[in-house]
């Protein structure tokens, strides 16, 4: 793909995302000759994976707007849920 | 009370080994048991399970997993159980453990799960081979909890363990159309036949965190994109007379 990536052309990225390592949670939107990448990954690592495959398919630059699921694996909980 | 800390699809690789346990340092102050809903690894290597491993073990508290959908990728689920089994982890699968804790005796269930679908609009045993093969795993899955349940002996309070989801409402913010693949309705009959006071799962990262079965038992998914949060805590037995 040279052009601004169809609206297919972002769809068949995400399934190969979904069907190629589980990532169900990414997101693609052409805007002004550029794709947005949304949506959720687990990590930073795996956040440069997916932007890397990205990029490599859609051929136009690329804006990171994924976030990371990561970022609140170390938050402890602030209280408890009471279930009588 | 007992206090239950859960979390599930934790999705452990390297870039993320230590990342949990930064948050599991004082679990005992806050817990007496955690439990895990399964897709502790990304992939379902050894080489992951023994990064599970290194985060879970010697916590202070017992920990108690079901494996999830992921950790079977790499056809070595049995080889990952007996690494979480070596670091003190209890691995359920179809069978059942008793916490002793403070608060009283806690009864664990667990089993995977898998997928199925909800009554009315759920996978059938009927057509290709493939179709019936897919249906009835589904079933039998719901019938390992239940087994799993049976084997408990009588305890203070009863909680289901699994990874795919029991009922709709903690699906919500999922896509329906995968919902199938996302949880079964025999795990909720499993759960209410058996008279649980939780059933804890994962699976839906999308999902929501609150639902109840059709018999009352209160549904959390823990999934830890649901959750948001090293883990979440559930004081049990509030109210029914024990410290």
């Amino acid at each position: 793909v040279t052009a601004e990536p169809s609206t297919d052309d972002l769809r068949d990225v995400e399934r190969a995302l979904c069907e190629s390592d589980s990532e169900l949670q990414v997101h693609l939107v052409a805007a002004a000759g550029r794709v947005r990448v949304k949506g959720r990954v687990a990590s930073a690592a795996r956040r440069d994976e997916v932007l890397a495959a990205v990029r490599e398919r859609v051929g136009v630059p690329v804006d990171d707007e994924l976030q990371l699921d990561d970022e609140t694996l170390s938050r402890v909980p602030s209280g408890s849920e009471e279930i009588p | 009370v007992i206090r239950v800390a859960a979390v599930g699809d934790m999705h452990l690789g390297p870039d993320l080994a230590g990342r949990h346990r930064a948050a599991l340092g004082d679990l005992p102050d806050h817990a007496d048991v955690l439990l895990l809903a399964g897709d502790l690894t990304r992939h379902g290597t050894a080489d992951e399970a023994e990064l599970v491993a290194a985060e879970y073990r010697d916590l202070g508290v017992p920990v108690v997993t079901v494996l999830g959908n992921h950790d079977y990728n790499g056809d070595e689920a049995e080889k990952i159980s007996e690494i979480l089994r070596q670091a003190g982890i209890t691995v359920l699968e179809g069978t059942s453990t008793v916490v002793e804790t403070p608060g009283g005796r806690l009864g664990v269930a667990g089993a995977k799960g898998f997928g199925l679908g909800f009554a009315g609009r759920s996978g059938s045993d009927f057509g290709e081979p493939e179709q019936k093969a897919w249906a009835r795993h589904g079933r039998a899955s719901a019938d390992a909890l239940t087994r799993a349940l049976e084997s408990l002996p009588p305890v203070d309070i009863k909680v289901s363990l699994t990874h795919f989801a029991p009922v709709e409402a903690t699906l919500a913010g999922e896509p329906p159309e995968i919902w199938a693949f996302l949880g079964n309705y025999r795990l909720a009959e499993a759960i209410d036949a058996a008279g649980c006071d939780l059933a804890v799962h994962g699976h839906a990262h999308a999902g929501s965190e609150k639902g109840v079965t059709a018999g009352g038992v209160p549904v959390r998914n823990v999934a830890q994109p649901v959750i948001r949060a090293a883990y979440a805590r559930y004081d049990l037995g509030a109210g029914q007379g024990r410290p």
